[in-house]
């Protein structure tokens, strides 16, 4: 592999990459070392500009994190309403509809959606800027100027990136809330007297909480995925972007690096779920 | 005594996959103050269905009280108001159900429970002290042994036994006038079961509570109720007091379950501690969206003749207070 | 028992309108040559970036080719990629999940350990890193998707097949002395089959749109095979210019990843245990 990269180095230089490497070593000292290197997050270099990969993905972090995070929040303070609404309004109009609307929200490609949103809000109107994190003028601007051109940048790849959880949890968390509303307790909440409003906000919304609130934490995987693409749509200096210019130019330390880092965020989001649920629900800490 | 509780031509239907269910079908009982009245039949004769329509507890999406009325102390209750209702549930009628442990919210410890009944229910705004003292009060009346550490339990450290015992303590926390208690040991111990059984009575004496309580057992009928209404496949067959009952059987269908109950020493004398084999009803409770036409036990009667399969008889009263739904009895 | 199938499945519209979007667009990938009007790899650069006209109905590309005919070629893409991927994983996933749920034990504690590290991994992401070390092509995108698939069907198998198990004509065919391999196949498969079908369903349509993701980063389907991932590729480089490279070709994912939603979701309810009951 490595020797075709460079097809027309020497033997000699070839026998120096090969040590540099620690490829003259036996294959299972290779995997030691290479193991202990990933434990302490050293990843080498990058193939592409020598720089050490876990630099170049700290630089990218907190930009996914941020996008993340924002689409995190819309999905959220959206979907989570939408969802109990159509449960406590089964079949009505509301329910319905939303139905139809999640339907099509998991058949629309995503970063088809982005192009459209692109070509209508920044091509067409020119409301919005289509690529980047800031405008060139950036540093110029005032503190609040400053902010208002991040918000801007934002809108389009959070909404984008956001979309598809959205019609997932929605339809989600209509599925737990209707699973609880079923549910005995309920029943003899009605029969204690309790007004249905808050037969709904107390008893049933809490319960139905439970399970939605653990599929945040299992969301992160989902996103990472799609901030590759929405990332490399926009432009936005993250690690999916990182990923897929490593990709492109078959830079496989950072490759590597950036999916070890993406393990490690999955499983930290599986323990930020179990934990939540352990927390929110008592019959788990109460055992 | 004064009728507290009457329910009248009551006809409730269900939606299942596009079908129309009779759920109940012009079902009558009548509640006297101090009573306990037993409503026997077996599984999906109706009973349920009947707690659940008196406090209009049924969803809209699953039924519909189709006709009839319920009257509590002549208000009618079916016609109320929404806010209306809510000062009758769990105010003057309370209900417990079957299993108590999914009647219970897992999330909220039992005490808050309670408290969300006696903040619902009680007119003086009591502090939070009074409260907890209440509670305790309240545990006691229903014989929890622990009741501090009970209060501060979440549903699922509990027993069944001591669940249900919640559940009574939660519905008599409003000093209501009527208990409705659906199947109220049928999830529990056979052990457990005599004591849950055996503590309703005292509490119904105790309290002057008038009681529907409704089962299949008619082994708990005879130990706790005065009177009987014999339900099957939607509407009640027969109805008399409870000695009545035992002695003078006149639906073939009464008859039918006492036959079939194991002769125990304990029960009433209607057997004689013979030795004889256990007698089965023939053939099956009827599918309630495919009801048999006329008397709709007709199918698995032994007595049946022509005249029953046409047309459905009514209620008559053969003796003194004591109904039947056959054209062949008295 | 197939007759019920058929007589609640047509009852059930949307899957109806779901399979008949199905079966134009099967009908459309193998006449594909007879209806485009042009030959999608013809190109005409005098006629570039050409917005729809009469004579190109969703006009032209970067290279002058003609959008229509590019998409009527591209479904044919789509649905073999779909149903070759999706065959992978049902085929993996399946018997693996037929083993794990039906010898238990050891065996399946195994499998369910590599099934939750590979569920470890984003899957777009596990995708991803796999097409980087190998070559972007039909061919590795297919077996790729397929083999990031099978974890989850592997579950649901196992899942039914526990419920399935314990059901007395299962202990009966085993007390006649019927062979392992019998009892999984003749007797356990047919009863998890139904949300296997439905599974396969949706997970063609999720097939599709993974597929046009990577085409259009350009690590998919490569040009000048026309796939509508990768059309969308040239509209994203194009966009201020070029709005109906855009538009059109994501227009014809949308309406077949719906479809076999429908579909998906249709046979759901048809095959839902009330069947049983009915």
């Amino acid at each position: 592999m490595l020797t075709g990269l460079s097809p027309k180095i020497g033997a000699e230089a070839k026998a120096r990459l090969r040590s540099l490497y620690g490829l003259d070593k036996p294959i299972h000292v290779q995997y030691w070392l290479w193991l202990s290197r990933i434990a302490r997050f050293d990843f080498g270099e990058s193939f592409k500009d020598g720089r050490r990969v876990i630099i170049k993905i700290l630089e990218r972090l907190p930009a996914t994190l941020l996008l993340d995070i924002l689409s995190l929040l819309l999905i959220f303070f959206i979907a989570l309403p939408i969802g109990i609404m159509s449960a406590v309004r089964q079949d009505s109009f509301f329910d319905k509809g939303m139905t139809i609307f999640v339907f099509f929200g998991f058949s629309v490609p995503a970063f088809w959606l982005a192009l459209l949103l692109m070509i209508l809000f920044g091509v067409f109107l020119g409301w919005l800027p289509i690529s980047g994190m800031h405008s060139v003028n950036f540093p110029y601007f005032s503190i609040w100027g400053k902010m208002w051109d991040l918000i801007k940048h934002l809108i389009l790849p959070v909404l984008v990136t956001a979309f598809g959880g959205l019609a997932y949890l929605s339809r989600y968390s209509r599925a737990s809330m209707l699973e609880v509303l079923r549910q005995d307790y309920i029943r003899t909440a009605r029969a204690k007297g309790v007004p249905e409003k808050k037969v709904i906000y107390r008893h049933a919304l809490r319960n139905a909480l439970i399970p939605i609130v653990t599929l945040l934490g299992l969301s992160l995987p989902g996103l990472i995925g799609g901030g590759i693409i929405f990332e490399t749509i926009f432009a936005w200096p993250g690690m999916g972007r990182l990923s897929y210019q490593a990709v492109m130019a078959r830079d496989y330390p950072v490759i590597m690096g950036v999916g070890v880092i993406a393990a490690f965020l999955t499983l930290l989001g599986n323990l930020i779920a179990d934990i939540t649920y352990a927390f929110v629900d008592p019959r788990i800490r109460y055992r | 005594m004064e009728k507290i509780l009457e329910v009248k031509n009551l006809s409730v239907e269900f939606y299942k996959g596009g079908k129309v269910i009779p759920a109940l079908r012009d079902v009558s009982i009548t509640l006297k103050e101090n009573e306990v009245l037993g409503i026997v039949g077996e599984s999906g004769c109706g009973k349920s269905t009947l707690a659940l329509a008196i406090l209009k507890l049924i969803p809209e999406r699953e039924g519909k009280i189709v006709s009839g009325e319920v009257l509590f102390k002549r208000e009618e209750l079916l016609s109320l108001s929404d806010e209306k209702l809510l000062k009758v549930r769990g105010d003057r009628i309370s209900i417990i159900f079957q299993d108590p442990f999914t009647s219970l919210n897992p999330l909220f410890r039992i005490g808050n429970q309670i408290a969300e009944s006696l903040a619902l229910h009680r007119k003086e705004n009591l502090s939070t002290y009074q409260i907890e003292e209440e509670i305790i009060e309240l545990l006691e009346l229903v014989k929890m042994s622990k009741p501090k550490d009970t209060m501060l339990s979440y549903p699922h450290q509990l027993s069944g036994g001591m669940q249900q015992r919640v559940m009574i303590a939660m519905a008599l926390s409003s000093n209501p006038e009527v208990l409705i208690a659906d199947e109220p040991t049928t999830a529990l111990d056979v052990t457990i079961q005599k004591e849950i059984l055996g503590l309703l009575t005292e509490l119904q004496k105790k309290l002057g509570l008038s009681v529907v309580l409704i089962t299949h057992d008619f082994g708990i009928v005879a130990q706790t109720c005065q009177r009987v209404s014999v339900m099957y496949a939607g509407s009640i067959v027969e109805e008399a007091s409870t000695s009545e009952i035992f002695h003078n059987p006149l639906h073939p269908y009464t008859k039918g379950l006492l036959e079939s109950l194991p002769s125990r020493e304990e029960s009433r004398d209607f057997s004689q501690g013979e030795k004889r084999r256990l007698r089965a009803i023939s053939g099956q409770v009827p599918d309630p969206s495919n009801l048999p036409s006329g008397c709709k036990f007709h199918p698995r009667c032994p007595i049946v003749i022509e005249q029953c399969k046409p047309e459905e008889p009514r209620l008559r009263e053969i003796i003194q207070n004591h109904w039947v739904r056959c054209i062949r009895a008295g | 028992m197939w007759k019920i199938f058929w007589r609640r499945f047509r009852r059930n519209k949307l899957a109806m309108l779901g399979a008949l979007i199905i079966f134009s667009l099967a009908v459309v990938a193998v006449i594909a040559p007879l209806i485009a009007p042009f030959n999608p790899n013809q190109q005409d650069i005098l006629h570039r970036l050409e917005p729809p006209s009469h004579k190109h109905l969703l006009g032209t590309d970067d290279l002058g080719r003609d959008l229509l005919s590019r998409i009527v070629y591209g479904t044919r893409v789509s649905l073999f990629v779909g149903f070759v991927a999706v065959g992978i994983a049902i085929m993996i996933g399946s018997l693996l999940g037929l083993i794990s749920g039906y010898f238990g034990g050891r065996l399946d504690s195994l499998i369910m350990r590599f099934v939750d590290i590979m569920l470890c991994f984003p899957t777009f992401f596990l995708i991803l890193m796999v097409i980087a070390f190998l070559e972007p092509n039909i061919w590795n995108v297919m077996v790729v998707i397929g083999i990031t698939g099978w974890p989850g069907l592997t579950r649901l198998v196992r899942g039914e097949c526990l419920s399935v198990r314990e059901r007395e004509f299962v202990q009966a065919a085993k007390a006649l002395g019927l062979s392992n391999r019998r009892v999984m196949f003749v007797h356990l498969l047919p009863n998890v089959m139904a949300p296997i079908l439905v599974s396969a369903t949706l997970g063609i349509g999720g097939a599709i749109l993974t597929e046009s993701a990577l085409s259009f980063l350009g690590l998919g389907v490569q040009p000048p095979t026309p796939s509508w991932g990768n059309i969308l590729t040239a509209g994203k480089d194009y966009i201020t210019l070029a709005w109906w490279l855009s538009l059109y070709p994501g227009l014809a994912i949308l309406i077949t990843v719906l479809a076999y939603n429908l579909l998906g979701e249709g046979l759901r309810d048809v095959l839902d245990p009330r069947m049983m009951a009915e």
